[in-house]
């Protein structure tokens, strides 16, 4: 990715100052929560491969030990999306050290072959346990060193595969990267990415849902894939270019795609995909790709680079929304 | 206090087995000590006693002072996860996806396949043909066989492997994240003997081996603590689950670790510690845990991996944290953050539940420290507010409390009842200091004096000076195993009561203050006295020692003293406490460094439990001394020699040292590792062949030796260490090293020395041959030519001398032709018999052949009317002698005739005056000559008239005698001459004078020249003088004429003896 190069020397300047962007899903992104389906769960419900993988950043300079915390791990009570009976199993495991993020089925939109490459270093299966609901469950410590050594993306890469193993109920839960075991503590310069993210939609009707990929050199055109939006809104991209360019919803368990040209001005910066919401669909839960002109995925971070990009109006033009 | 209920033992015994909670004395070695990061996987330590460190960023070695890492070119990879030191000594080193490493001739090799190099290498296991397993996360086992092959075992049951060993009957037991395995391997491959049900799907983070036996095992079940299962054949049973008493919130368990006294120690992430310490055999699961976290004083909570020294201090390696050191912890505290109420103990005792009783300045404390519980009895509950100064249980368990101002108290612990003792046996002393139970008696020391009390007839006795106490006021009593009464009292000398009689230690050397603050008895009967002031005394019954802060004391001021159970003495003091090991000479100071919190003591405020255990109350709260673990600490360090550095060359310890002869400075370093305290470890050196041998070295703390010049010879360096308690190691470390002898300190240099001193001997003799051969050649060419031309010299010299002799002859021919002439000149004796009638003598010697000196006479007659005849003789003494003074006497006898025939010439005066002018007329006929000649002479002119008896005389610097022989003697009449020489040419002349003197018959005339006074001669070869010459004279005149002439030469020869003559000599004399 010959972008990432210059990623690295934006991130440097966004850590300097981002320490939100460590929680999954982020404030900014106004998503409830991360959401991995198990594996005899129907594509219809939102998961279309029951596997969800996130990336850590930890900066070079960072040397105390990291925790990567899960808010409702279990999948029962609260929160998680029941099928019958909660029968269904969670898988939580933590890789690091080499290929951990650069080999390329980690980074492909679908789990498969070595898409668990690097080392493992810690592994925590949930089921329906009630001691884990609602709570917040510490992974750790991990020693910094131990992440994969990424210096175009500004440090050390940890990376955490949720699988859904047994049953077909949906798991809902929240990540955070922290400093400390006991509480949601940043850790300083740290981020989270993904290629690959599987969501639930905010319920109330309007609401808004935001993602973030980050434009790199070289990009001049981005695909964004939705699977499973369900018709349930507008989608549109908002840039500092960019408006608010309306795409395509789709249907049920299908994927769409939508093809947005990139003009200069936006290299370098975030984009700002919105979805939102028009109907009274509950719990409806999509998962969203973004690809290059080359169909490479792009990386979006829980917190954008850069900031909320915000269209910036020409001189002496009248804005719309005016 | 005794433990005689074997009920209350047992609980007792329970109770100590426990451990309480308490600040430990960790020590934390971070990055800025050296540690290369402070993330540590794996710790081990080598039979040298280093201390091996896997961390992220290599493989670090510890020897107590600093850490040495091995940077990546020495491995091969940063990221150290695992290492291993096999039965053949081979060191592994496993990686994070680096495959393993082993070092091999200092030099590390690489073992890996694309396998091993993808994974995470998690443990070694060795079974016993040598063959060594390694197991993995993500690439399941691995064989590496004697010869480093390595092979991957097959099988995907054990793919994530965390941990592996091998059990008594050679399976091998994998833990995994898919549950424990037994497996046996044959043939590179593994073959799965059991999937232990019990743990099927489990992730098991590892297994290790409750003891030696290898038969039952630790199991660390992901989420599920720990279980002990016990493996019997191919089945496995559990026999302990502990996860509930670890009373962990995470359950995140990273490592679990048997110590080497069986207890287990496991590792909760976020949570600190906990040691499962067992009572008896760990199956049957009997055990406490002790929680160690940071209310201990654990700084990381985050250890990842434990390890045990030799020593038998703790290792943590933390996550984060660095590596924490828990030391032998002989020491325990109590303060207030363990429970305490009161901090300032000035007395504590426990009973036999184990429970602490302290008295304080407020009243006593209960204080149970298996759960904090601390119960302060004051006026509130029963008791009074008063300070306690003295505490003791008799063996009732009834409490007795002294007290500063109210006597004594009982309490009845579980009556919980106090009882005023000293008001109901209407005791009047009410400051109680010491007291202690022997047998039925309880002897109480006041501060007026000794009650003994009798606890069965509760009949009370009580003891004061009186009675034959030293001093009233008591500070302590104790009973030795003689049954005799110890009193410390201040002022008073060290005593004990026997008999009913007090017995003092007299005559003490060092004794000054007489504050004796307590006594104690060692194991082998000797007493040990505590002053306040002078140390500690030894009297062994016989004799006294005296141990002050020389001896090692930390303080002359000793507050109390007690005898632990390995018979180590003990001395407290406000700074701190000082032991002396049984055996050992000194005392030493027990300080901070050894992890003494605590160091300001109270005053006795000492006490020995039943194990032999101590309690110290200080004004911080409660010393508790663990005596089991304080000999725990009597291993020898591990000594080795590190490297020796010959100026700028350095040599390893195993290198042979044997260099060129030069003068070196040779710097030795050596190390001993005791990690306990290795700051305090010390060192004694030695270097054989230097002379000084078996001379040890001052104790010292550098581990290192210089010896600045040293030059041949054969040395042995030989280092002994001890370590902080002072044991020694019995073995010297040494290293013998050569410089080489010099070229001419060896042997064949000695023979060739001799070869070459004989060979250059034999040359210079044949040099020397040569040179002198040929020098008497050139010597004898030399001689054959002076010869030659001596020769011809001789015949020149010989042709010369008989020239010279011809030319001598010739000469002498020619003066003895002129002395002819010379005499023919002179008057002849006729004339002269004529003249003076025979009355005369001549001595006339000239000096050579002819003479200066002359004598002339004539008549002469006198014109005119009274004519008369006159004989006249003259003397002369010409310039110089031989020819020119005859050429002068010549010439003067020819003037003296002319001046006869002269007209003007009328006196003697006048005929000098003649002669003077002529002559010097003669010898200078031109005044303008340039060299006027002033020759000339003396002379002396006499005319006698024998008509007139008159005699006219006149002189030119020649006077005359005249002797006249009277009746009695002979007078001397001397005429004086004209100072002025015959022929003077220059100045103003002057007439001479004519003197006329009157002769008588018989006088004696003598004219003469210089010649016979001056001649030398005589003992001291003088001149003869004048003197000498006027007595000669003088005897001669008495004589006849004819006979004066012979004594005047004789004399004259009696004095010249041997010396040549001076001069030309004539003497002439005249008989009137």
């Amino acid at each position: 990715m010959r972008h990432c190069t210059k990623i690295f020397l934006i991130l440097q300047l966004f850590f300097a100052c981002a320490l939100l962007g460590q929680q999954t899903p982020s404030p900014d992104e106004k998503i409830p929560f991360v959401c991995t389906f198990s594996k005899e769960s129907d594509r219809a419900w939102g998961d279309d491969d029951y596997v969800q993988t996130f990336f850590f950043v930890i900066p070079d300079v960072y040397k105390k030990p990291v925790y990567i915390r899960v808010f409702d791990p279990e999948i029962g009570g609260s929160y998680d999306e029941n099928h019958g009976n909660f029968d269904s199993k969670t898988r939580f495991t933590i890789f690091g050290g080499a290929k951990a993020h650069s080999h390329p089925d980690a980074r492909a939109q679908d789990p498969v072959n070595d898409f668990k490459s690097g080392l493992l270093l810690a592994s925590k299966t949930f089921s329906n346990e009630k001691s884990y609901d609602n709570q917040w469950y510490t992974l750790g410590p991990f020693n910094p060193i131990e992440g994969e050594w990424q210096p175009d993306y500004g440090g050390r890469i940890f990376k955490i595969v949720v699988e859904g193993t047994d049953g077909d109920d949906g798991n809902l839960y929240r990540i955070f990267l922290s400093s400390s075991p006991e509480e949601n503590k940043e850790v300083e310069g740290g981020n989270t990415f993904a290629y690959e993210y599987a969501f639930r939609l905010a319920d109330i009707k309007g609401a808004v849902s935001h993602l973030y990929p980050f434009v790199g050199r070289g990009v001049t055109a981005v695909k964004v894939k939705i699977f499973d939006f369900d018709n349930d809104g507008i989608i549109r991209v908002v840039s500092i270019a960019k408006k608010g360019d309306i795409s395509k919803p789709n249907t049920n368990a299908e994927w769409i795609e939508n093809t947005h040209k990139i003009s200069r001005e936006e290299v370098n910066t975030s984009l700002d995909i919105q979805f939102i919401k028009q109907k009274d669909i509950k719990n409806n839960n999509i998962v969203v790709v973004i690809a290059n002109q080359y169909g490479e995925l792009m990386p979006f971070y829980t917190t954008p680079i850069g900031g909320v990009p915000k269209f910036q109006y020409k001189i002496g033009l009248k804005a719309e929304d005016d | 206090m005794k433990l005689r209920n074997p009920l209350f033992a047992f609980i007792f015994l329970c109770f100590c087995s426990k451990a309480w909670a308490q600040t430990y004395n960790f020590r934390t070695y971070s990055e800025d000590q050296g540690l290369p990061h402070s993330y540590i996987y794996c710790i081990s330590q080598d039979t040298g006693g280093y201390l091996y460190l896997s961390t992220g960023e290599g493989l670090s070695i510890f020897d107590g002072n600093k850490f040495t890492t091995f940077s990546t070119r020495e491995v091969s990879g940063n990221f150290v996860t695992t290492h291993f030191m096999d039965s053949r000594k081979t060191f592994w080193i496993g990686y994070r996806q680096n495959g393993v490493s082993y070092l091999k001739n200092e030099k590390f090799n690489e073992v890996r396949n694309r396998n091993i190099s993808e994974v995470k290498v998690t443990q070694f296991a060795e079974d016993r043909r040598q063959n060594l397993f390694v197991s993995t996360l993500g690439g399941g086992i691995f064989k590496i066989d004697p010869a480093y092959n390595l092979k991957t075992l097959e099988c995907a049951e054990v793919l994530n492997c965390y941990s592996i060993l091998f059990d008594n009957e050679e399976n091998l037991i994998a833990a995994t994240d898919n549950g424990l395995f037994l497996l046996n391997e044959k043939n590179d491959s593994l073959k799965i003997v059991l999937k232990v049900a019990e743990f099927e799907n489990k992730t098991i983070k590892q297994v290790i081996p409750v003891n030696k036996s290898r038969n039952s095992f630790w199991v660390l079940v992901e989420g599920e603590g720990v279980y002990g299962v016990k493996k019997t054949g191919n089945t496995f049973k559990v026999f302990a689950h502990i996860f509930e008493a670890l009373k962990s919130v995470r359950n995140n368990i990273p490592f679990i670790y048997v110590d080497n006294t069986g207890n287990l120690w496991v590792s909760l992430f976020g949570e600190g510690l906990r040691k499962i310490i067992f009572e008896g055999d760990p199956e049957k699961a009997n055990f406490n845990v002790l929680t160690i976290d940071n209310t201990n004083g654990l700084k990381n909570l985050n250890v990842q991996s434990i390890f045990e020294d030799f020593e038998g201090n703790m290792w943590f390696g933390t996550f984060g944290g660095g590596l924490i050191e828990k030391p032998i912890q002989k020491f325990s505290f109590f303060n207030i953050k363990d429970g305490l109420d009161n901090i300032d103990v000035g007395k504590v005792v426990l009973d036999k539940y184990g429970n602490i009783w302290m008295g304080n300045t407020e009243g006593i404390c209960f204080f149970n420290p298996e759960n904090s519980t601390c119960i302060k009895y004051n006026s509130r509950n029963g008791f009074i507010d008063d300070r306690v100064i003295s505490l003791v249980i008799d063996d009732k368990g009834l409490i007795w409390i002294g007290t500063a101002n109210n006597g004594i108290y009982t309490y009845d612990h579980e009556k919980q009842k106090f009882e005023n003792f000293s008001k109901k046996h209407a005791i009047s002393p009410l400051t109680i200091n010491t007291m202690v139970q022997s047998g039925e008696e309880m002897v109480i020391g006041t501060g007026e004096g000794i009650i003994i009390y009798d606890l069965k007839s509760a009949n009370i006795q009580f003891y004061t000076t009186s009675e034959g106490l030293l001093h009233n006021n008591l500070v302590n009593v104790f009973y030795d195993s003689r049954h005799r009464l110890w009193v410390s009292s201040h002022g008073s000398p060290p005593y004990y009561i026997e008999g009913g009689k007090a017995h003092p230690l007299k005559n003490i050397n060092g004794l000054n203050s007489f504050n004796i603050n307590a006594v104690t008895e060692d194991k082998n009967g000797n007493i040990w006295i505590a002053t306040d002031g002078d140390g500690v005394f030894r009297y062994d019954g016989a004799a006294v020692i005296n141990y002050k802060i020389r001896e090692g004391l930390a303080s002359n001021y000793c507050k109390g003293i007690a005898v632990d159970k390995n018979n180590s003495i003990w001395v407290s003091h406000l700074n701190g406490l000082s032991e002396k090991k049984s055996g050992r000479l000194d005392f030493r100071k027990i300080s901070s460094t050894e992890g003494l919190l605590f160091a300001e003591n109270n005053l006795n405020a000492i006490y020995k439990d039943d194990f032999g255990d101590l309690w110290f109350g200080t004004t911080e709260g409660i010393v508790h001394y663990n005596a089991t673990l304080g000999k725990k600490n009597a291993v020898q360090p591990k000594l080795a020699i590190l490297r020796v550095l010959l100026n700028d060359k350095t040599f390893e310890a195993t290198d042979v040292i044997n260099e060129k002869y030069a003068f070196y400075s040779v710097t030795i370093d050596f190390l001993a590792i005791a990690l306990t305290n290795p700051d305090k470890n010390k060192y004694k050196y030695r270097l054989l062949g230097l002379g000084k041998d078996s001379i040890w070295s001052n104790t010292t703390f550098e581990h290192h030796a210089n010896y600045p010049n040293l030059s041949d010879g054969q040395y042995t360096f030989q280092v002994i260490a001890a370590n902080s308690e002072g044991l020694w190691t019995t073995t010297p470390a040494e290293i013998k090293f050569t410089i080489q002898k010099p070229l001419w300190k060896k042997p064949w240099f000695y023979f060739f020395l001799v070869a070459m001193v004989i060979f250059i001997t034999y040359m210079i003799i044949m040099w020397r041959t040569r040179a002198l051969k040929t020098s008497q050649m050139l010597l004898q060419t030399k001689v054959k030519q002076k010869t030659f031309l001596l020769q011809r010299e001789k015949e020149e010299v010989e042709k010369i001398k008989v020239m010279l002799e011809n030319k001598n002859k010739d000469i002498t021919d020619s003066i003895n032709y002129a002395k002819r002439i010379q005499d023919s000149l002179l008057p002849p004796d006729e004339t002269l018999n004529e003249l003076f009638d025979e009355n005369y003598f001549i001595f006339y010697r000239p000096k050579d052949i002819v003479s200066g000196d002359f004598y002339w006479a004539a008549r002469i007659e006198t014109g005119g009317e009274k004519s008369r005849t006159l004989s006249l003789a003259a003397v002369a003494d010409c310039t110089g002698h031989g020819v020119p003074g005859a050429f002068l006497s010549i010439v003067a006898n020819s003037f003296l005739k002319q001046s006869l025939t002269e007209k003007f010439v009328n006196n003697t005066g006048e005929v000098l005056d003649y002669l003077n002018k002529n002559i010097t007329a003669t010898l200078n006929p031109s005044s303008k000559m340039k060299n006027r000649i002033s020759d000339g002479m003396d002379l002396a002119i006499i005319a006698i008239d024998y008509k007139l008896n008159k005699l006219h005389y006149a002189g030119a610097n020649n006077s005359i005698y005249i002797y006249r022989k009277g009746e009695s003697d002979t007078s001397l009449f001397v005429l004086k001459p004209t100072k002025q020489a015959i022929g003077s040419a220059s100045g103003n002349i002057v007439p001479y004078e004519s003197q006329i003197f009157d002769l008588q018959a018989g006088d004696t005339i003598y004219m003469f020249s210089d010649g016979y006074a001056d001649q030398f001669g005589g003992e001291k070869d003088k001149k003869l003088n004048y003197k000498r010459f006027k007595e000669i004279l003088a005897n001669a005149s008495e004589m006849p004429v004819s006979l004066q002439r012979a004594y005047i030469e004789e004399a004259f020869e009696f004095w010249q003896g041997k010396t040549p003559q001076t001069d030309d000599v004539c003497v002439m004399g005249l008989k009137f």
